[in-house]
């Protein structure tokens, strides 16, 4: 995994103050692996009980702060759907990721 | 062109160009109508006019925030002789907040996102469409408003040579 621990630790409080204390994010994609270059940083956030305009606007929040507490950069946000059914993508995810 | 423009001509030009976004962004969204907020049901009966004026808000306010964060803000930073290019963007939008020319970097960074996550379309989601495009509604009038301080400060410097 390419992340620092300070970068793991703000990811996991900023998930925490916009999603809540129950939300998990997982890591995946080029910088889940420690062989493969590439800067995006892929995140999958599960969490139960944001939806329609509370969840369109965590969204927005997650990605604007990480990026102003971690610097300008590619932050790809996958969210788990909490009342509809999972996509191949959330499986891969899962397989090639890591929680954090 | 092998003449550096000037920062007043620059600047003459990008207000210009934000103004003509406002204007279309405006047109677009009186010939909306539509009753906010929108939900996934609505969304789903848009009609293809609807829809056209919709794709034309999305346009215009992703060329206005570029218009002005890539062009407005670092001509604003160089009149005051702020400017660093090689500065971070965020970094350049705290410096902005803090001289009193935007009312919030974060909230710009913000619009941003809102901007990139309003693009995607989800086919099966309508609620979350329909959710991203009332926040689109709801930031327009804000952005404008962020534009027209900005450009007043423009237009003290272009009228007196200085900001002050």
């Amino acid at each position: 995994m390419r992340l620092s621990r300070a970068e793991i630790q703000v990811i996991k409080s900023t998930a925490a103050e916009v999603f809540g204390d129950q939300a998990r994010v997982l890591l995946f994609g080029s910088r889940a692996d420690d062989d493969r270059g590439g800067g995006d940083i892929d995140l999958m956030v599960e969490q139960h009980g944001l939806a329609g305009r509370a969840l369109a606007l965590a969204k927005i929040r997650f990605l604007a702060s990480l990026k102003m507490r971690l610097g300008d950069q590619r932050i790809d946000l996958l969210m788990v759907p909490d009342n509809a059914q999972p996509q191949p993508i959330h499986q891969i995810a899962r397989q090639s990721g890591v929680w954090l | 062109m092998t003449l550096r423009e000037e920062p007043r001509s620059r600047l003459v030009d990008v207000l210009r160009e934000c103004r003509l976004h406002i204007r279309r962004i405006d047109h677009a969204r009186e010939a909306l109508q539509l009753q906010l907020p929108i939900s996934g049901a609505d969304w789903q009966r848009l009609d293809d006019d609807a829809v056209g004026h919709i794709d034309q808000l999305l346009f215009r306010f992703g060329k206005l925030q570029d218009a002005m964060g890539r062009r407005l803000f670092p001509l604003m930073l160089k009149v005051l002789a702020e400017l660093d290019e090689a500065e971070p963007f965020i970094d350049k939008l705290n410096r902005l907040e803090k001289l009193g020319l935007i009312p919030s970097a974060r909230q710009w960074v913000e619009w941003r996102e809102l901007r990139n996550q309003a693009t995607h379309e989800y086919p099966d989601a309508p609620e979350q469409n329909a959710e991203n495009l009332n926040l689109i509604l709801e930031a327009l009038p804000r952005l404008e408003s962020v534009f027209e301080l900005v450009a007043t400060h423009a237009l003290r410097y272009l009228e007196s040579g200085s900001l002050t």
